[in-house]
């Protein structure tokens, strides 16, 4: 990536004067730069690079129609990923009926550590997968997206209420799958 | 609630497997895509918003695709001869699945004997690409209407639900450049307001395929001529939407990505698994067979009374 990252002085994109050709500079120097970020996120909310990729295009589009309202363009990164959540919350949405993963409660013998440690992080996968779009999508903008509760609420336009309580039911089913999987029985944290 | 906080081990894990899940960067494709948005979309141009699932050409790589027409599983009829091609009306046995169509002119022309028979021989190809082998195409002696008669299917809906569909379609494919006006897929297309670019003569090859994350495809593989000024087009106006029409329907509304050189053209559909599979395999067999070059009406005659 190294090839695309532009030194982007925001002052300067900033106080420019609006005419169209500028304007149009501006979006696509600030969404160049913020391209990659986004599509690893679009990637691993929607679990698909094609569907990133489609779902990029959707929100550059809808950004660049709504750029002009975009007053502080030193927000921009936190304004296009609004966009883009919303766009992603859209697709995970349409996708209809979730797949619902069977969780085996474990009754099982100790495993080996090594066995154990792979077979914790495959259960996350597939309870990760079977994830109701809206716990999905708080889990991920939490623990891949490291934003804060209240950046989640931001960005999905939700009550901080709602936002804790999807991380909660979502990592209540995260963690039932992590402990039927691990050697030890229900080590949960409250 | 106080926040939600995690056993650090399982923290460790999740965070593990949400970073496997992220790719290294962008694809080259997207960069470019997102630097031409500015000079294609004037800005304050309202896009009607997608209700359906949005598909998106990709350029396939440079493998040329080869036909594999997977059969319906569950049709359950042993291999059998072609039928007798324009033969006589017979009764058709109990539980059998009879269906009559009435050829329609086209700018008021009628079709020949040899029309009727290509548009027979279509139909047949359309139901052996589906997996049946035992059936009777024929024409009535009176009104020239073609018949079809597929033993045991008549008490199953859903599949002579299917039929109906593979056998009625005209199949006419369109590609569609649609320019800075998208539409749903399902809508009617005003192919006078929308002219295409190609047509379904120069489809040299269509299969089911799928794609990166595994979910069903379709691969339509263009012909020279086609693939050449599909390739023009595609380099002239990246940004831009462009659809594949089926007897004059969006099947596919895609945004154009990048310049496609090599005539591969692969549409999904949104949604896990891709396109159902009932509904690829019906796509493909109507699609191989051609466009039919007169339109059908279906005018089976209602069941006699009990």
């Amino acid at each position: 990536m190294s090839d695309r990252e532009l030194a982007i002085d925001e002052r300067e994109v900033h106080s420019r004067s609006s005419t169209d050709a500028e304007r149009a500079d501006a979006f696509a120097a600030l969404a160049d730069r913020r391209l990659a970020r986004a599509y690893r996120l679009a990637a691993v909310l929607l679990g698909s690079e094609v569907e990133a990729q489609d779902a990029v295009q959707d929100a550059a589009i809808a950004a660049w129609e709504r750029f002009g309202d975009l007053r502080d363009r030193e927000r921009f990164d936190a304004w296009f990923d609004r966009i883009l959540v919303n766009r992603c919350w859209d697709r995970l949405r349409r996708r209809g009926r979730v797949r619902i993963i069977e969780l085996e409660v474990a009754a099982a013998p100790a495993l080996a550590d090594v066995t154990g440690a792979l077979a914790e992080r495959e259960a996350l996968r597939n309870a990760l997968a079977g994830l109701p779009p809206d716990q999905r999508l708080t889990v991920v903008l939490r623990y891949y997206g490291d934003l804060s509760l209240e950046e989640i609420a931001e960005r999905t336009g939700e009550r901080l209420g709602t936002v804790k309580s999807r991380l909660h039911y979502g990592l209540s089913a995260l963690r039932a799958a992590y402990d039927a999987a691990g050697r030890l029985p229900g080590e949960a944290s409250r | 609630m106080t926040d939600e906080t995690l056993d650090p081990r399982m923290e460790r894990d999740l965070r593990a497997v949400l970073d496997d899940l992220a790719p290294a960067d962008a694809p080259p494709a997207l960069y470019d895509f997102v630097a031409a948005v500015p000079a294609v979309r004037p800005a304050g141009r309202r896009v009607r918003p997608f209700r359906g699932p949005r598909t998106y050409l990709l350029a396939a790589a440079a493998a040329v695709v080869v036909i594999a027409v997977v059969l319906i599983s569950s049709a359950l009829l042993p291999r059998g001869d072609l039928p007798a091609v324009g033969g006589e009306v017979r009764p058709a046995p109990s539980g059998a699945l009879h269906l009559e169509y009435e050829v329609l002119p086209v700018d008021r022309l009628g079709p020949s004997i040899a029309d009727i028979q290509h548009i027979q021989d279509q139909l047949g190809a359309r139901l052996r690409a589906a997996g049946l082998a035992e059936f009777r195409i024929g024409l009535t002696t009176e009104g020239g209407r073609i018949t079809v008669d597929i033993p045991g299917l008549a008490d199953d809906p859903a599949v002579v639900g299917e039929i109906r569909a593979l056998l009625g379609a005209t199949g006419r494919l369109d590609f569609v450049p649609l320019g800075t006006s998208p539409v749903e897929t399902g809508q009617a297309i005003d192919l006078d307001q929308f002219p295409p670019l190609l047509a379904g003569d120069q489809v040299a090859d269509v299969a089911v395929g799928s794609d990166q994350s595994g979910a069903r495809t379709l691969d339509f593989t263009l012909g020279p001529d086609g693939a050449s000024l599909f390739a023009d087009y595609t380099a002239a106006h990246i940004a831009e939407y462009f659809a594949i029409a089926l007897d004059g329907k969006a099947l596919s509304v895609a945004v154009i990505m990048e310049a496609i050189p090599n005539g591969t053209v692969q549409i999904s559909q949104g949604g896990i698994g891709g396109y159902p599979e009932d509904e690829a395999q019906r796509l493909v067999a109507i699609l191989q067979s051609g466009a039919l070059p007169f339109p059908l009406r279906e005018v089976t005659p209602e069941p006699e009374g009990p």
